[in-house]
């Protein structure tokens, strides 16, 4: 019999792992929201602008915030990716980063969308 | 308890402010190093602060080291905050004055508890300087009276004649005696008695300068030093300051007694270079004189050239 494979691709966020860090305070987690979406974006920006100027100082410092940030929004995937990355341009891997950052760039895409559609379901079911 | 938080990345301070809101700490929230070491170094600063490692222009190891260059400052308790977990990293962070750690993302409850263990030692550390002050106080006055003691005073007029002398001021040394003390305590009690010692010794503080030195030297004897005085007012300074402990009959467990107060005075600007115990010396011997002349009144000590330094003239007035 054929065995059929199913690609689950996994969240970007623990969702259970965040409610419990806010305390299952959906006013902090909307806080939080959308302090994410008006600092991912910057930051974003911060590392590809350092990468392509292959200064590596500035990616370690711009990618060790970003891992605080998302360890801190569960969003653990990424958040190692931040830390691989960190690694990487202290060991002044330029050519590594900077083949790294694509992906790294689509895991942090993901970060505001999965966020607020947990958020508008959480408030969908409180309502 | 007012806690400063230092942290550049904001879903991380967010998540501090709430916790230790719920805890009900008072906080101080800054973005960055250079911060965070303005407000832990500035008097009456907060002492206890949760630091990130990683911040911007000063990093939190640095924070830690300008702090504990302060040797003079009450104890600030320091918890890093880390994304570092190498034992390196956890030596190196305590190595510059963190009291403890904590990795990120933090766990409410840990942070709570090694807060409360931080306040722990932040009260210990309040109560032996309590104790040590209070150890210093008891070292430096007397117990009855809470004036300086012998001890200190000595020390102090030293300092004090010295500074007179470079700066050609005068000090006046005044030696007071409570008459027929002993008899206070004979007929009345010795609890009258340090009702007397104690009348005596607020009547003595409430009539000089805050700048002054009042001191019990001994039994019913006080030391008073007038710094930085007019050569020409002071003897009737000191007059007027001797008469307030006979002014009006102090209230004592065996009711008013009425006391009085016999001195000797000494300017040092009438005397050369003397030592310390000379000085007192000499305006004890002026106290002998106005004891021998009925008590109750002031005698100076006034040098006489032909016979040299040391030679009290029984005088009949103030003003020598």
């Amino acid at each position: 019999m054929a065995q059929r494979h199913v690609h689950v691709q996994a969240a970007a966020v623990e969702i259970g792992e965040l409610l419990a860090r806010v305390g299952h305070d959906r006013e902090l987690l909307r806080e939080l929201v959308e302090i994410t979406r008006e600092d991912l974006p910057r930051l974003t920006e911060a590392l590809r602008a350092a990468t392509i100027a292959g200064d590596m100082s500035e990616v370690a410092a711009i990618a060790h915030t970003l891992k605080g940030m998302l360890s801190n929004l569960a969003g653990n995937r990424a958040a190692a990716s931040a830390s691989q990355i960190e690694q990487l341009a202290k060991n002044k891997a330029v050519d590594e980063v900077t083949e790294r950052m694509a992906t790294f760039e689509a895991e942090l895409g993901t970060i505001v969308p999965e966020l607020e559609s947990h958020l508008a379901e959480t408030e969908r079911c409180e309502s | 308890m007012r806690i400063l938080i230092a942290e550049d990345e904001a879903i991380s301070r967010r998540l501090l402010v709430r916790t230790l809101e719920h805890a009900g700490y008072e906080m101080v929230v800054v973005d960055n190093g250079a911060k965070a070491c303005r407000e832990l170094c500035r008097e009456g600063g907060p002492r206890l602060a949760l630091l990130d490692w990683m911040m911007p222009e000063v990093d939190g190891l640095a924070v830690c080291r300008e702090v504990r260059k302060r040797s003079d400052h009450p104890y600030v308790y320091i918890v890093l905050l880390t994304a570092k977990e190498s034992k390196e990293d956890v030596v190196a962070g305590l190595e510059s004055g963190a009291d403890d750690y904590l990795t990120k993302p933090f766990h409410p409850d840990e942070l709570k508890a090694r807060l409360r263990a931080g306040i722990r030692v932040l009260d210990l550390e309040d109560k032996l300087v309590e104790a040590r002050e209070e150890m210093r106080y008891r070292a430096t006055h007397d117990s009855l009276t809470a004036l300086l003691n012998r001890g200190v005073v000595m020390d102090l007029l030293g300092r004090e004649l010295a500074r007179s002398q470079r700066e050609r001021n005068c000090t006046a040394v005044m030696f007071g005696d409570l008459d027929h003390f002993k008899s206070i305590n004979d007929n009345h009690g010795h609890a009258a008695g340090d009702d007397v010692l104690r009348e005596v010794a607020k009547r003595l503080i409430g009539s000089v300068r805050s700048y002054d030195f009042v001191s019990r030297f001994g039994g019913e004897e006080f030391l008073v030093v007038l710094n930085n005085c007019d050569p020409v007012s002071a003897p009737f300074r000191a007059e007027q300051i001797r008469q307030t402990i006979g002014a009006k009959p102090i209230q004592t467990v065996a009711g008013p007694l009425q006391v009085t107060m016999s001195a000797g005075l000494l300017l040092t600007s009438e005397w050369g270079i003397l030592a310390t115990e000379q000085i007192l010396g000499e305006a004890d011997a002026a106290l002998y004189l106005a004891k021998s002349a009925g008590r109750n009144c002031l005698r100076r000590a006034i040098p006489v050239a032909a016979d040299g330094a040391g030679v009290i003239l029984n005088s009949s007035n103030v003003s020598g």
